[in-house]
């Protein structure tokens, strides 16, 4: 069926499944109730409306590749709800529609509410059951993502070959290969930690990555053993090195087991690092639970949502109250705050400070990223905090795939901890909007690809899960078999069973054989000029350089003091001294003691450095972002309110400044085209197409060109800035 | 920071270190030197050494060692030690310095005895001396001096004095302005506003009104009446204005009941204020009144060229009142007065919700809303009288938020400025008594703060469409408490310049000692100050303002929207309808007191959403209609004033001042290039080094969001993490503090 006929740009291998004439699609954010008629598409990727003006559909200039915008992904469905004058059903796969319904609302993940009406015609309804049943696959494997991905991957291949780079067809660094943690030690300059290999079969721990870095004198061997002693076999790992102090993250203690009196030095040894001084931050503390994030993203969604919309008009409803009652501000606060605690603790003195919690795949991911975000100016930018989400989120095991319950196997697992992350960042760029690279339309791209299951970050729940699957498309790919058949879905519970342990030389092929794209191919999604929107005109990378003086410190001097070694906890904004470090049989009462004198000791050697006033003003580089208060927090609107209020302020600034900057850039060229070539005759437009007032060319003086290199990468229309330069 | 647990007030003991003992200073006697900055006529009243002034950064635990000085305009702190950063040097103003207090900024006066904090009332000042003297300013500063080593008698004068200046009634005659004016020997009047930039009109005389009628076509239909010269007839009009009635309707009723123009709109129907009759228990003369009323309305609709339709708007009546704004912005401005770090994170958790209960936002939602209204019987050629009981209020704040949402060029300095000029100044608001500057009544209500409340809603809805930034909202809003501006210190013209004339050097009358308009910026900031005014974001209109008139003589063309039916079908208002037809309203209004905010008419907010959406589903024009969002999540708290003093919430190197920054480094790179590009063309000359670029900000880096307010915090901008050595005791280090903070002294 070709495009035209069915009026929508199917993907690779999407299929039309069901087809409804005559509805009408209403839009009743404006209580207008204006609607318009079109059919109803249920293809197996998503639920398609098409006006009947609009024949054709035509190639975006902006908004997304892959859904229209009166698209919406089946992965993206919250909820499919049909009205009849008397009766309101929620649909799911199983139910049967007993009554013959008049509107169809469906709710989306993002927010968003889709009305459509249908005339008293039998077989028009008949696509309602059927969407309900393609948003929720009955299996895994039913996803449309493995039908796209076979398709798409001969696409990839090609794309491969033509590219000169072998493997790293993405920029951003995956952590999914041992240079990427190498660099990484390298680039924070870390030392004492080496990268080990000992989980690459998936063996030590299942849900780790394969690549972790440990303490350079700890042998495979001791880490192997010290795995039984953490939930999941989460062991104390490094993840990131600031002005030397480093963060390591590891889950709970599994206090039952018992340790041998040499496997607790080890332990030790693991969790001090390279460091004397440790702080053990319980991440759980004081945060809110994942059920208690996904309580209040829901009461938000319901504030947010179109039913609610009379309470951001009428007065008499509160809607600050409304709001506050969400709990989400607060439990963005919590996190907020929590991270500028462990933040203040990292820039000040040479210690290691653990994240711990107790399966280490929620908070953890997101303190300890936001951490960074916070301190290091590198993560400030779109490769970067691409990178620090692989390394933070996707290497590290967060379940995306229970958390936005992607599968609808259970709602218990359901919460929406990624994009807490994402909501605490933005508020992070509203009030530092000059230090970050990205724009928070880049945010709200990452926030709606977590509902489009096409791409491999954010759909499965740990390295080894991807690994699995990938391995089996790729299997599948090659033999041209029939499609999933029977074999590895089934994985998916073997691999929440943490003791399986699967044959060996499942995992030896090369995973670069993949066909699952990730999801920071941009260009899969939006067309290139969506893509400019993503970058920050106000950024400026002076901040990134300033960094990199800075942050190499060599400690090695502590490190071989072992006597002075002290432990901390932080619990509600306090340094505590635990009565007992490690839980587990073995541990000395007289250890303990001494330990405990001894931390006594170095606890005021801990405040010495924390009481040298920093200089008045220090560049903002290294700083910790102080706490937000309250009354500096506020709604992601741009996010959640979008389909109430268009959010025209900000775009109308963010133009502007992008309008000036795209002014210098063509003073610049015209500065530099005068340089060059002075016998070209300029005709009025430069190479963009703007036009450029016609003056006769003069040399232009050499001392001029360093302005010339100013970085700019900024779109839209000269004009408006040249107003602005006239009136100033 | 982070956990202080009860908080710095608690400490009895004095924990603070200076760089200086109190021996010391007894000693050296350095006070000596300390000399306040006086201005001309500016007296010292009474002085105190030895005072601590806490600095709320270090949470105040510790503070400077200096003199306190009340004169007849400010309570001064001088300190010798107190450096003064480079930032607050970029900001500075020529008449207050960041320690000085002007008196009539003194919101509350408090005194803590023992740990308790009691206010200070005039007439009530106990013989003990508090240890601490917490002064709340109007501005949202918070002071604390410790007195405690000051010398008693000492103390006990400056308290009685500051609470006297402070708060007992004061005459008109005794504020500072006139012997100031006295003294600087009549104040060379500068260019009103901003150097280089049109003039601010002031709409004093004849020409200025008709000026204006001209520029928005208002000519044809309203006339200049000039009967009130020297205020014949009314002490609450203006010498001149302009309106469509005849002299002796005006002589008749003394400016009563006469629709006043405020101005008119392109397609021809205008926008006018009307105070009402009082309430009148006579029977007959409300019913004249009445008829009269009805009479000036059928005359604006026979006058009316295109005869269109009028609508009157009684403003109490689906405004909230006098009584209950005043009571919202005290209840709303307690939030940002926290005493110390503690008591600001302990509000942290139910802030929004607190917020709520204040009801300042909603407050300035119905202003919004009331607005809105207004400017869409505008759109639709329907000529709107506002009715107020003086028409001095809520009039004045309607009817220039209007003017500000449809006419760009109110949103010029300039034009703001003229703005304020007609429609408050002119239209005798009475800031004396609102701003209660001489705290003898209980007429205080903010209502020009709401004003500039709403019109900085706008301004961050729309940054591009305004000429000045928030920075010159909120040093307006604080130059109200600078009791030396004529502008706000009269409560009409008529005060004004009877007080002018009759100043204490009668014989030297030709002189004509003039107070300085609060316009005179020059008065209060050097020129770098005044570039913060201006926001880098604005978009000018490319000049073609001179055209402007021709292009509006042709109604409807650019601004017109689909006109509903609704309007046009309602009958003529010739037999005096509306004013029926509102009588019943209020009526009704009144009788269900919670109904009262309720949008008039089910139709009317129907049509009111789609005048609306249809505005918003085209592209904006920045100098064109500029339609307010006021639903709840759109409205926002103006940071810059409310919050600048906190320093918990100062974003350091952050907020919206980076990004103005970045705007104006853009700007400096284009003129740069621009030159050089000049440059070029002009056969190559040597280039000569771009020296006088101007740039208003230093390193972004070391500005806080709150620039140009608040000194940045000199402590480190960490959040601090006390060390608790026992598990089961948290505390919050209040022994160890005083140790801590030797050291750091010493350091």
């Amino acid at each position: 069926m070709s495009d035209r006929l069915v009026g929508v740009r199917l993907l690779m291998g999407e299929k039309v499944k069901g087809e409804a004439r005559n509805v009408r699609k209403c839009s009743f954010n404006k209580q207008l109730c204006e609607s318009i008629a079109g059919k109803l598409l249920c293809t197996n990727f998503r639920v398609a409306f098409v006006a009947v003006e609009t024949g054709t559909p035509q190639v975006a200039e902006e908004g997304s590749l892959l859904l229209g915008a009166d698209d919406v992904a089946l992965s993206c469905i919250d909820r499919v709800v049909a009205v009849n004058n008397s009766r309101t059903k929620i649909l799911t796969a199983a139910s049967n529609l007993k009554f013959q319904p008049q509107t169809l609302l469906i709710y989306c993940k993002d927010f968003r509410l889709l009305h459509f009406q249908f005339e008293p015609d039998s077989r028009a309804c008949e696509i309602i059951p059927l969407i309900a049943q393609s948003c929720q696959p009955a299996s895994p494997r039913k996803l449309f993502l493995f039908q796209y991905s076979v398709e798409v991957s001969n696409d990839l291949d090609h794309r491969q070959l033509n590219s000169n780079f072998d493997g790293e067809l993405y920029p951003t660094r995956m952590f999914e290969t041992q240079l990427d943690w190498e660099m990484e030690l390298a680039r924070t300059g870390a030392s004492g930690w080496r990268v080990s290999l000992v989980n690459e079969r998936f063996e030590a721990s299942a849900s780790l990555s394969k690549i972790l870095v440990v303490p350079r004198k700890i042998l495979d061997l001791d880490i192997k053993r010290a795995c039984a002693h953490f939930n999941e076999g989460r062991i104390p790992r490094w993840i990131w090195h600031h002005r030397g102090s480093d963060l390591l993250r590891m889950s709970n203690f599994q206090s039952n087991t018992y340790a041998q009196r040499d496997g607790l030095s080890k332990l030790e040894e693991l969790l001090y690092g390279a460091q004397s001084k440790l702080v053990i931050v319980d991440v759980e503390d004081e945060l809110p639970t994942p059920p208690e994030i996904q309580l209040a993203h829901s009461r938000l969604k319901n504030v947010c949502s179109y039913e609610n919309c009379s309470s951001v008009r009428d007065p008499d409803d509160k809607w600050l109250s409304a709001l506050e009652g969400t709990r989400w501000l607060e439990a963005v606060r919590l996190c907020l705050k929590k991270a500028s605690e462990v933040s203040s603790l990292l820039s000040n003195q040479c210690l290691t400070v653990a994240l711990q919690e107790t399966d280490d795949r929620d908070l953890a991911c997101l303190i300890s990223s936001l951490v960074q975000v916070m301190l290091d100016p590198y993560w400030r930018t779109m490769l970067g905090f691409q990178s620090l989400v692989q390394k933070e989120w996707v290497e590290a095991g967060h379940r995306f795939s229970d958390r936005f319950n992607h599968h609808w196997t259970t709602d218990k697992d359901e919460s929406p901890v990624f994009l807490l992350f994402l909501d605490c960042v933005w508020q992070l760029l509203d009030h530092y909007p000059v230090s970050f690279e990205f724009t928070d339309t880049y945010l709200m791209a990452i926030h709606d690809s977590t509902h489009i299951l096409l791409f491999r970050t954010f759909l499965f729940n740990c390295p080894r899960e991807r690994a699995y699957i990938q391995q089996t498309l790729a299997t599948d790919r090659r033999t041209r078999s029939n499609l999933f058949s029977n074999g590895w879905p089934r994985t998916r519970s073997t691999v929440r069973g943490e003791q399986v342990v699967l044959k060996a030389g499942f995992f030896t092929r090369e995973e670069s054989s993949c066909p699952l794209p990730p999801v920071w191919d941009w260009s899969l999604q939006f067309p290139t000029k969506h893509q400019r929107l993503f970058r920050n005109a106000l950024y400026s990378d002076t901040q990134l350089l300033a960094q990199n003086g800075t942050s190499v410190h060599s400690n090695t001097e502590q490190a071989d003091a072992p006597s002075l070694r002290s432990v901390h906890l932080l619990s509600k904004g306090l340094l505590l001294v635990p009565a007992q470090l490690l839980p587990w049989k073995g541990a000395s009462v007289a250890k303990k003691l001494s330990r405990l004198s001894q931390s006594l000791e170095s606890l005021l050697e801990m405040e010495q450095p924390q009481r040298i006033p920093l200089p008045p003003f220090l560049d903002p580089v290294g700083l910790p972002f102080p706490p937000i208060p309250a009354p500096g927090l506020r709604l992601w609107k741009s996010c959640y309110l979008r389909w109430l209020s268009a959010g025209v302020q900000r775009k109308a600034r963010d133009g502007q400044i992008a309008a000036l900057a795209s002014q210098i850039q063509s003073l610049e060229r015209r500065l530099r085209g005068e340089a060059d070539g002075r016998n070209a005759a300029p005709n009025g437009l430069d190479r963009q197409g703007n036009q450029i007032p016609h003056r006769p060319n003069a040399p232009i003086p050499a001392c001029l060109s360093e302005t010339a290199t100013m970085e700019t990468s900024f779109s839209t229309s000269v004009s408006k800035g040249r107003a602005i330069a006239a009136d100033l | 920071m982070l956990s202080l647990g009860s908080g710095g007030g608690k400490t009895a003991k004095p924990s603070f270190v200076s760089y200086v003992s109190p021996e010391e200073i007894k000693k050296e006697n350095v006070n000596d030197e300390l000399k306040p900055h006086l201005l001309p006529g500016e007296l010292v009243i009474c002085e105190a050494n030895t005072v601590v002034k806490y600095s709320r950064e270090d949470s105040l635990q510790r503070g400077f060692y200096g003199k306190l000085v009340c004169t007849n305009f400010k309570i001064s702190f001088l300190s010798a030690e107190q450096l003064l950063d480079e930032v607050d040097q970029s900001y500075r103003n020529k008449l207050m310095g960041e320690n000085d207090i002007s008196l009539h900024c003194v919101d509350q006066i408090f005194g803590v005895y023992d740990d308790k904090k009691k206010p200070l009332l005039p007439g009530a000042v106990k013989n003990k001396i508090p240890e601490k003297l917490l002064l709340y300013c109007k501005d949202f500063r918070v002071f604390h001096f410790g007195l405690t080593y000051t010398k008693e008698e000492d103390a006990k004068r400056l308290i009685r004095v500051i609470v006297h200046h402070c708060l007992n009634p004061t005459s008109l005659k005794c504020l500072f302005a006139f012997s100031y004016v006295g003294a600087a020997g009549g104040l060379k009047v500068g260019p009103l506003g901003i150097e280089g930039e049109p003039p601010t009109i002031m709409f004093e005389t004849k020409n200025d009104w008709r000026d204006e009628l001209d520029r928005t076509g208002g000519l044809l239909t309203y006339r200049i009446i000039s009967s009130n010269e020297n205020y014949k007839i009314s002490t609450r009009l203006p010498q001149f204005f302009a309106a469509s009635v005849s002299d002796d309707d005006i002589k008749k009723y003394k400016g009563k009941g006469i629709p006043l123009w405020c101005w008119s709109h392109p397609s021809g129907c205008a926008l006018l204020k009307m105070a009402a009759f009082p309430e009148t228990v006579d029977d007959n003369s409300s019913q004249m009144d009445k008829g009269w009323i009805d009479r000036q309305l059928q005359v604006l609709g026979e006058t009316h060229p295109l005869n269109h339709t009028i609508k009157t708007e009684i403003l109490s009546a689906t405004l909230p009142t006098l009584q209950e704004i005043q009571a919202s912005y005290s209840r709303f401005k307690q939030l940002f007065l926290p005493d110390n770090a503690a008591e600001f994170w302990e509000s942290d958790v139910k802030w929004l919700s607190v917020l709520e209960n204040a009801n300042w936002l909603e407050i300035i939602r119905q202003c919004l809303k009331k607005a809105l209204d207004i400017v869409e019987c505008l759109e639709h050629s329907t000529s709107v009288v506002l009715v107020e009981e003086n028409c001095s209020d809520l009039c004045c704040l309607i009817a220039s938020l209007v003017q500000v949402i449809i006419d760009p060029h109110f949103r010029t300095i300039s034009g703001f400025q003229s703005l304020i000029q007609k429609e408050w100044v002119m239209g005798c608001h009475c800031f004396l008594d609102r701003c209660n500057l001489l705290r003898n009544n209980d007429k205080e209500v903010s209502v020009f703060l709401l004003f500039l409340e709403c019109v900085w809603q706008l301004l961050q809805q729309y940054p591009p469409a305004f000429e000045f930034t928030e920075t010159y909202l909120t040093i307006l809003s604080d130059s109200m408490y600078i009791p030396i501006f004529s502008t706000f210190l009269f409560n009409s013209p008529w005060q004004r310049d009877n007080n002018q004339m009759l100043d204490e050097d009668r014989r030297m009358r030709s002189r004509s000692l003039k107070l300085p308009s609060v316009w005179e910026w020059s008065v209060q900031f050097e020129n770098s100050v005044q570039a913060l005014f201006y926001n880098p974001l604005y978009i000018g209109k490319p000049k073609l303002d001179r055209f402007r008139r021709t292009q509006r003589i042709k109604p409807q063309r650019q601004m017109s929207l689909p006109s509903s039916p609704s309007y046009h079908s309602r009958p003529s208002p010739k037999k005096g309808f509306f004013r029926e037809e509102t009588d019943h309203l209020i009526k009704t209004f009144l009788g269900k007191k919670i109904s009262r905010w309720t949008p008039t008419a089910e139709d009317h907010s129907v049509n009111n959403r789609l005048f609306y959406e249809n505005w918003r589903s085209k592209p904006i024009d920045l100098h064109g209609l500029l339609l307010p969002l006021h639903d709840g999540p759109a409205l926002k708290i103006w940071g810059q004033r409310y919050l600048r003093w906190i320093p918990e919430v100062q974003i350091p190197g952050g907020g919206l001042t980076t990004t103005l920054n970045k705007a104006w480094e853009i700007i400096d790179e284009i003129k740069t290039l621009q030159t050089k590009v000049s440059q070029c063309l002009l056969k190559r000359q040597p280039s000569s080094p771009n020296t006088d670029v101007f740039t208003p900000f230093h390193q972004s880096s070391r500005l806080s969001s709150t620039f140009p307010f608040g000194t940045l915090r000199r402590q480190s901008i960490k959040p601090r993490i006390p060390v608790s050595t026992n598990l089961s005791m948290s505390f919050g280090s209040m022994e160890n503090l005083p140790d801590d903070e030797e050291d750091l002294g010493l350091l």
